[in-house]
């Protein structure tokens, strides 16, 4: 396997397929990211996050149903591993903890 | 994956034309995107370019999607793909598919045992026919190819052209051997050998017979390869009246390896041998199965007449090994130097040598005089081209039969393809079935080719044919190759007619009653197959017609009450056994001679008047005056042998095919003729009736009926039917007195002469059960 850091845009896809839960595909995706952060997100980028995602152990994929939108083609489901939901935690806890260390000066100039 | 897009969004939602994505990116997209990827990436983008289309707009959705799929072709989406293959095809899908094809194939076969029975049993017969052959034939042609200079050995051959053409002749002068060892040079070894195809030994007062006997020198085994148990390779054959013996002799008849050393034995009645040196028996594939080897030097004791003899050929040949990288050519051209050097000028300008390489001796097809027997090429092919046929009409048979159940197969595969099967798939299902199929009926095929090859074995008396797995991987590949080839040619049709079923019309049971694909091609091929066993029939018949024509056309006189014992010496006044012989009041004639009947005799070429450019070619009997009583041959002119008198051998009876060659018209004319024959100028005395002179001919050749007591080599004895085996008894008796020291044999001459259909009754022994067999196939399938 490959190394295991999960990049920004991973991460955001790794998310976001938290957060749809077994609507996690493809366009889906595309689209949340899209929504929630107001940035253009092109399908192919998405389809290579989660590949290497896939790649890491991070998700697992399965074939899901078919939809008339589609044309008839099948959704590939992508669902967050429990290595997956380890590697963002502990992302998390390491954020938390630069959080933690940051003065409380810093962080006042910062947004003054 | 297969279906079109396209047309199921425009009729189903019932979009606008422009209202979809542009086609060419989608082309582009399926011509770069990997099989395995593209239902979901195209999926993707689709969903995606609907809700572009109602966000945004037509064109800017047509845009986005174009972009897409560019995007999408990068480096990611191919490694992305080939992981995934790797996936599936190392995990479950690919095993688990064929393991279910399995599954399916089995069940399906077993629940239709019928048709797998007739199947299997029906591929199993052509298997063990091809089987059969191929063993055959292989070992036919393996002969001697196991001797290491097998590539550089050749035999020196004799072509003598004469008046009626090219006589060739795998025998040749008994000194030419030395002359080329002395002349030629460029050779490794040059060895000499006289043969015997029969002979007689006695140990101590037991006297038994033997077969292939070799009068060799010592380079034999520098030319062939032997395996020497006992005795020094180098002397053993050198002195004369020494013997070296096979293993397999030694124990029979000489109490083992060990003892048969210095043992003795009395060869043909003539020579004392002294046993120098124990061989291992040759395997059965060589053309010189000895199972004594002579001495070269006590050839001359045996025969006197061979010593430095220039014009007698009988059964003395020479081999010659070729130093590595010398020609025939080269050696061709000295050989004709030796010619003018030790021949009469006149023998000299139509006698060539040439050299025969020792592959060609065993499947040569020309009367070259082999030791053992010739097993021509044409035979082969004859023979493969028949288990071929059979072969082929087993496979038509199970295209018939699978394609005809295939009808109610139709639901099955309607379901399969319903569930997502592809055409290839249902190939490789319905092969993998036909592959099962086929297993089995080459194991059931190797199981019954057994039967055929102990029949064999046993008629020859030698375990000949038979197959190792484990020591030849040529019978391993063969297997192979005709399980491939049996599969694809059996599996190939139905599979293609079974996949190609739609799966709606399939589902709706439409498929049995409308007309099934490949009605055409099922008849042509039942057509065929008929066809294949009707020729193999007709054949059949025809030999068997032909064959008959030629055993039941009348002899003139009764085959069965003769029969023939030999002459073992002819310095014997014959007389004396002919008045002991009739005592017996049951034996009706007594005749001496040689040929008679149809049995083959000595060759022979006469000319009369016209001189010796009208040469023709005949056949001589030797007999004497009780010839034509004992064969019932009608005298049309002149006399018959004087009685009771050694006649001159100048005077001959001949027959009336033989008057007509000498342009005379009646009988009577000819009687006090002379004419020219076998370069000696000899009288007609007497005209007999023709009669059929060739076994397998209805051509009655010119014959001459001469009383040479040199050449009696047979007593024929008429008997009567009553009592028969009192008087068989009583003249193995009467022979034996006369003769002590040789062993009795006999025959009866209609034995004898069935014996002649020797190679029309092989073909046969082949073709009866095979055109059976083409014909059971075949109704099988119907």
């Amino acid at each position: 396997m490959k190394g295991t850091y999960l990049g920004e845009f991973e991460e955001l896809v790794l998310l976001v397929t938290g957060v749809l839960y077994e609507q996690a595909y493809g366009v889906n995706i595309a689209e949340a990211i899209e929504k929630q952060t107001n940035r253009s997100v092109s399908l192919s980028a998405v389809h290579t996050a989660l590949y290497r995602l896939e790649e890491k152990g991070y998700v697992t994929s399965s074939v899901g149903g078919a939809t008339q939108e589609r044309g008839g083609r099948r959704k590939r489901i992508y669902v967050i591993t429990a290595a997956g939901t380890a590697a963002l935690n502990e992302v998390r806890l390491m954020r938390n903890r630069l959080w933690d260390m940051i003065p409380g000066a810093s962080l006042n100039s910062g947004s003054a | 994956m297969g279906y079109d897009s396209g047309s199921i969004i425009k009729q189903r939602v019932g979009m606008k034309p422009k209202e979809q994505p542009p086609r060419w990116a989608n082309r582009f997209l399926r011509w770069y995107c990997p099989v395995l990827l593209l239902e979901e990436i195209e999926g993707d983008l689709y969903e995606n370019f609907y809700r572009n289309l109602k966000r945004k707009g037509v064109r800017s959705a047509r845009l986005c999607y174009i972009i897409d799929t560019i995007r999408f072709c990068n480096p990611v989406t191919f490694r992305r793909a080939k992981a995934r293959q790797t996936y599936y095809s190392s995990s479950i899908n690919i095993t688990a598919m064929l393991r279910s094809f399995f599954i399916a194939a089995i069940r399906n076969l077993n629940k239709h045992k019928a048709y797998t029975t007739i199947n299997v049993l029906g591929l199993a017969l052509g298997v063990a026919c091809c089987v059969t052959i191929f063993v055959l034939v292989r070992f036919e042609v393996s002969f001697d190819d196991f001797h290491s200079k097998e590539d550089r050995i050749y035999r020196v051959n004799l072509n003598q052209q004469n008046a009626t053409g090219r006589q060739l002749n795998g025998y040749n002068f008994y000194p030419v051997g030395e002359a080329i060892r002395a002349e030629v040079s460029g050779l490794d070894t040059v060895t000499s050998m006289h043969y015997a195809s029969v002979y007689q030994f006695r140990i101590e007062e037991d006297v038994y017979e033997g077969e292939h006997a070799f009068f060799v020198d010592s380079a034999y085994f520098q030319v062939f390869d032997g395996h020497w148990l006992l005795g020094n390779p180098e002397r053993a054959l050198t002195g004369l009246n020494n013997v070296v013996v096979t293993n397999d002799f030694a124990n029979k008849y000489l109490g083992g390896i060990e003892e048969a050393l210095d043992a003795t034995f009395i060869y043909n009645n003539k020579l004392t041998l002294r046993v120098t040196g124990v061989v291992q028996s040759p395997p059965h594939n060589t053309d010189m199965p000895y199972s004594i080897l002579v001495s070269y030097p006590s050839l001359a004791e045996f025969l006197p007449q061979s010593e430095d003899n220039w014009e007698w050929v009988n059964r003395g040949a020479t081999f010659i090994a070729l130093d590595e990288g010398v020609t025939t050519e080269q050696v061709d051209a000295q050989l004709a130097k030796i010619i003018p050097k030790y021949l009469t000028e006149e023998n000299a300008q139509h006698t060539s040598f040439f050299l025969m390489p020792l592959a060609d001796n065993h499947d040569r097809n020309g009367n070259y005089n082999n030791f053992t027997y010739e097993f021509p090429l044409p035979l082969m092919i004859i023979l493969s081209v028949i288990a071929g046929m059979i072969a082929f009409i087993a496979c038509i048979n199970f295209i018939n039969l699978a394609t005809a159940q295939s009808l109610n197969r139709a639901r099955e595969v309607g379901i399969r393809k319903t569930m997502g099967s592809s055409r290839m798939q249902l190939i490789v299902q319905y092969m993998s079935e036909t592959l099962v199929v086929t297993v089995i009926a080459v194991l059931c095929g190797l199981a019954l080719a057994k039967i055929p090859m102990r029949i064999m074995n046993t008629r020859a008396g030698r375990e000949y044919l038979d197959f190792d797995f484990f020591q030849e991987p040529s019978i391993v590949l063969f297997l192979l190759g005709i399980t491939l080839l049996l599969t694809l040619l059996a599996g190939f049709f139905p599979a293609f007619v079974l996949s190609g079923f739609r799966p709606v019309k399939a589902l709706q049971g439409k498929i049995s009653t409308g007309k099934p694909k490949g009605l055409n091609l099922r008849r042509a091929l039942v057509i065929t197959q008929f066809l294949g066993a009707q020729i193999l029939i007709l054949v059949t018949v025809i030999v068997v017609y032909q064959l008959n024509q030629f055993k039941e056309r009348p002899l003139g006189f009764d085959a069965e009450a003769i029969i023939f014992t030999w002459i073992p010496d002819s310095t014997k006044d014959l007389s004396v056994i002919r008045q002991q012989l009739l005592q017996n009041p049951n034996i009706e004639e007594v005749t001496m001679g040689w040929g008679g009947a149809q049995l083959r005799a000595a060759g022979m070429q006469f000319y009369g008047d016209e001189g010796e450019d009208a040469k023709s070619p005949g056949i001589i009997h030797y007999g004497d005056e009780h010839y034509l009583n004992m064969f019932d041959r009608e005298l049309l002119a002149g006399q018959n042998f004087a009685e009771g008198q050694v006649n001159p051998v100048s005077e001959v009876i001949v027959n009336e095919t033989l008057v007509e060659g000498l342009g005379v018209e009646h009988p009577e004319e000819a009687v006090g003729r002379l004419f020219t024959m076998a370069d000696e100028e000899v009288m007609i005395r007497g005209v007999i009736e023709d009669f059929y002179t060739e076994p397998l001919s209805n051509k009655v050749q010119p014959l001459v009926l001469q009383y040479d007591p040199d050449q009696f080599k047979a007593i024929a004895v008429k008997i009567a039917p009553t009592r028969v085996t009192e008087t068989l008894q009583f003249v193995e008796t009467t022979w034996k007195n006369a003769y002590p020291e040789y062993l009795y044999d006999y025959q009866f001459l209609d034995e004898a002469l069935q014996r002649q259909y020797g190679f029309f009754e092989y073909i046969l022994g082949f073709l009866r059960p095979f055109s059976f067999l083409a014909i059971f196939i075949g109704c099988m399938g119907l």
